[in-house]
């Protein structure tokens, strides 16, 4: 069955969250109990039938090859089209090159062999799902050539980004970079549908005249020549770019809502590699509340409002409280943790007192013993 | 990749008759166990352990869901290109396709496939039992004792061994007597239905089993007693470790408490035998703000609102705020209502337990409801809950 999209990850152009990212791009970043950041656009992607999905490699890659390998447990290990590694080049890695137009003129060549009418380009760092074949009706009924997706920004945020002028027709008539971004603005959130044909001679015709970016170089440069329309969508969205986004993204999955309309779709479930453990277990003096848990768990002690990976264990009157653990971390008996980002295989000695805040979580290094 | 030389065919044909509704739809294999797993996961992920490169599965009884559970065997690491997974339902030939008449009937009628795959050891197993074992040692003793055959035996309590088969064996492990459920056992070392045979010697017996209109077509009623009066090498591998037939819906739920001790007898999470099942690609399961769960396995995608202790709750199960579940196994899908009370009972998949409604037997039995079953307030008044 061949999808009419194809897709395409770029993993290139993601922010980095040094507290966490020491040892492994954004892409793999745990999230949400089980999962890692890329599972969510992965599993968006073939949510939609597409089945034919290109990952631009940023240049640190093994955590992301470990983590998805043949593209199994998201369908895309076939025998024609599938999951297709696309490196970066080793003098790119040493002497890297602004913007994205460069890694997609470099793998032209697969977008060209995929034989698909559209492709999907998005980044990685985005935690939602959402429904790509209803973005695909939308851009033909426009009879778009590029449509961007967007969301209406609920509050100020201090972060810059691209602010969208759209007419009442869905019909994209600016593309502006902002610094501050105000409440109701129209928000790119780093989504594009583009016809193949388009796409091709764009990037071309970009990397002949040297630019480098393709949303200010290539679509606003074009917003009068080419059809470009904004989709709106209204379901839940987060971008993780820090480790205060990065925090409030997987607490907000401790809203019932939020976690039934994340994870528990009809049709559209999220993948993720498979690690076969078994149900979590929790003991005689366990007290848990208001928390996510995942498989493989042992848990002794007390947890609330917190999120807690596959393999955790939590010894006897431990309390933990507001903070994430992730996978194979060891809570000793008596420790106290709140507001605390703990990576993964942690051990947390017996008694132990860590505390952070809300707006900067402590975070404990992968490996470490404290 | 190299191959095991030995043939792992798996009989998963059990009605399972004394599970009840259970088992109205399906085989017993198929059984969900342990919040996550179905039967037939242990005997599978057992085989991929003990590097069994082809694997046959014997179905008969209501065979589809577990035709499409198992699939090619991708779940349990069992689909490869020298051997592989492969479901084998009653064989129609010529003369109309034939019901298994027994045990020793199901492989007789699929020696094609036995010579087929041409591997000089056959490993029969059951796809019914709950347990943890490395066939690869059994292997390993068989051809360490040049036996012809080995049955898998496991020592049980002497008041027990009478509802067994008993087998009577000499200092090297050689046996010497069989005794099919004694009133005197004179031993209690216990068959566990799993047996390796030398191809040729399975192939010579089974032929003649089937030719003998006398016999019930049954290994340890029929061929390993007429294997004894021939003096065949017949060897009991003493297996020790936690080994559960569960038969009955008491055992059944006795083999779910299991699992809830400090140290269980089967350790579900020992990293070098991880027991592996068809996935459902669920996330991590929430405890609502005013969940609270002791004493409990809970697996992934399910929402636990209300109160939960000494139970095992499978995958998507939801219990609502207020809902009361306790000494109970609740399946896939069910849903358990706000101020719905639930005690010692198993629950199928897909229930709904509606709001107000309690499920509890008076005289201390197992409570049992089926797949997509309902009890309403309504009818717990009634007194048939």
């Amino acid at each position: 069955m061949g999808s009419e999209m194809m897709g395409l990850i770029n993993l290139q152009d993601s922010q980095t969250l040094p507290e966490l990212n020491e040892h492994r791009p954004l892409a793999t970043v745990p999230m949400g109990g089980k999962f890692r950041l890329i599972d969510f656009t992965l599993s968006n992607m073939v949510n939609a039938g597409i089945g034919n999905v290109g990952i631009l490699l940023s240049s640190q890659s093994r955590s992301v090859l470990d983590h998805i390998r043949s593209g199994k447990e998201w369908g895309l290990a076939r025998k024609r089209d599938g999951l297709f590694y696309l490196p970066a080049d080793v003098e790119d890695i040493i002497h890297p090159v602004e913007g994205d137009i460069h890694s997609f003129y470099k793998n032209l060549l697969f977008v060209k062999r995929g034989h698909s009418p559209y492709i999907l380009a998005t980044s990685c760092d985005l935690v939602q799902n959402i429904d790509y074949e209803e973005v695909l009706h939308f851009h033909r009924r426009h009879n778009a050539d590029v449509t961007m997706i967007y969301t209406r920004a609920p509050k100020d945020k201090e972060k810059e980004g691209y602010v969208l002028e759209i007419n009442d027709k869905d019909r994209i008539t600016g593309i502006n970079s902002k610094a501050e971004i105000q409440t109701g603005d129209n928000l790119y959130q780093r989504q594009i549908l583009i016809d193949t044909e388009i796409y091709q001679h764009c990037v071309r015709r970009a990397y002949a005249k040297g630019y480098k970016d393709f949303i200010t170089d290539v679509l606003k440069r074009n917003v009068d020549r080419l059809r470009i329309f904004g989709y709106n969508y209204e379901g839940y969205v987060k971008r993780v770019d820090s480790i205060q986004s990065y925090f409030e993204t997987n607490m907000d999955f401790l809203d019932a809502h939020t976690w039934r309309d994340i994870f528990l779709q009809d049709q559209r479930h999220i993948y993720t590699k498979i690690k076969d453990e078994a149900p979590a277990k929790y003991m005689e003096e366990s007290h848990v509340t208001n928390s996510l848990v995942a498989n493989g768990c042992i848990i002794e002690g007390k947890v609330e409002n917190s999120i807690l990976f596959r393999k955790v264990r939590v010894g006897k009157n431990a309390v933990i409280r507001n903070s994430i653990i992730m996978q194979h971390s060891v809570v000793g008996a008596d420790a106290n943790l709140d507001y605390v980002v703990c990576d993964k295989n942690a051990v947390i000695q017996p008694e132990a007192e860590l505390s952070g805040t809300r707006e900067a979580p402590l975070c404990i290094g992968k490996c470490s013993v404290i | 990749m190299r191959k095991s030389n030995c043939l792992a065919m798996i009989l998963a044909g059990g009605k399972g008759s004394r599970l009840g509704v259970l088992t109205k739809d399906q085989a017993k294999p198929g059984l969900l166990f342990g919040g996550k797993y179905r039967i037939i996961d242990f005997t599978l992920s057992n085989c991929r352990h003990s590097g069994i490169g082809t694997v046959g599965i014997l179905t008969q009884y209501q065979p589809l869901e577990l035709n499409w559970y198992v699939g090619n065997g991708s779940s349990w690491d069992l689909d490869n290109d020298t051997g592989g997974t492969f479901v084998l339902p009653p064989y129609t030939n010529g003369n109309g396709t034939n019901w298994y008449r027994g045990t020793a009937d199901a492989i007789y009628q699929n020696l094609n496939f036995v010579d087929m795959i041409g591997d000089d050891y056959v490993l029969i197993l059951s796809g019914d039992h709950i347990y943890s074992m490395d066939y690869s040692k059994m292997l390993d003793f068989h051809k360490k004792h040049q036996a012809k055959v080995t049955i898998g035996t496991i020592r049980v309590p002497w008041d027990e061994a009478s509802r067994f088969g008993i087998m009577v064996a000499d200092d090297n492990m050689r046996i010497t007597k069989f005794q099919e459920k004694p009133k005197q056992p004179e031993s209690n070392l216990a068959s566990m239905g799993i047996y390796i045979f030398d191809r040729p010697v399975l192939e010579r017996y089974l032929r003649a089993d089937a030719k003998d209109e006398t016999s019930e077509h049954d290994f340890g009623k029929n061929v390993i007693p007429a294997m004894l009066k021939d003096q065949i090498a017949l060897y009991a591998y003493p297996f020790e470790g936690y080994w559960k037939d569960v038969g009955t819906i008491d055992s059944l739920w006795q083999a779910n408490m299991d699992l809830l001790a400090d140290e269980p007898p089967l350790d579900l999470s020992d990293p070098d035998w991880r027991i592996y099942a068809g996935n459902q690609s669920m996330p991590p399961h929430f405890i609502g703000p005013k969940g609270s769960v002791k004493s409990a396995l809970i697996a992934e995608g399910a929402a636990i609102l209300g109160q939960v202790s000494d139970s095992v709750i499978f995958y998507n199960v939801t219990i609502e705020e207020g809902a009361r579940v306790t000494n109970s196994v609740i399946m896939p899908g069910t849903v358990v209502e706000a101020g719905a009370v639930v005690d010692k009972a198993i629950i199928g998949e897909d229930c709904t337990i509606h709001s107000g409604a309690v499920v509890h037997k008076k005289d201390g039995s197992v409570a049992v409801l089926g797949r997509h079953g309902e009890v309403t307030a309504a009818a717990t008044s009634k007194g048939d809950a």
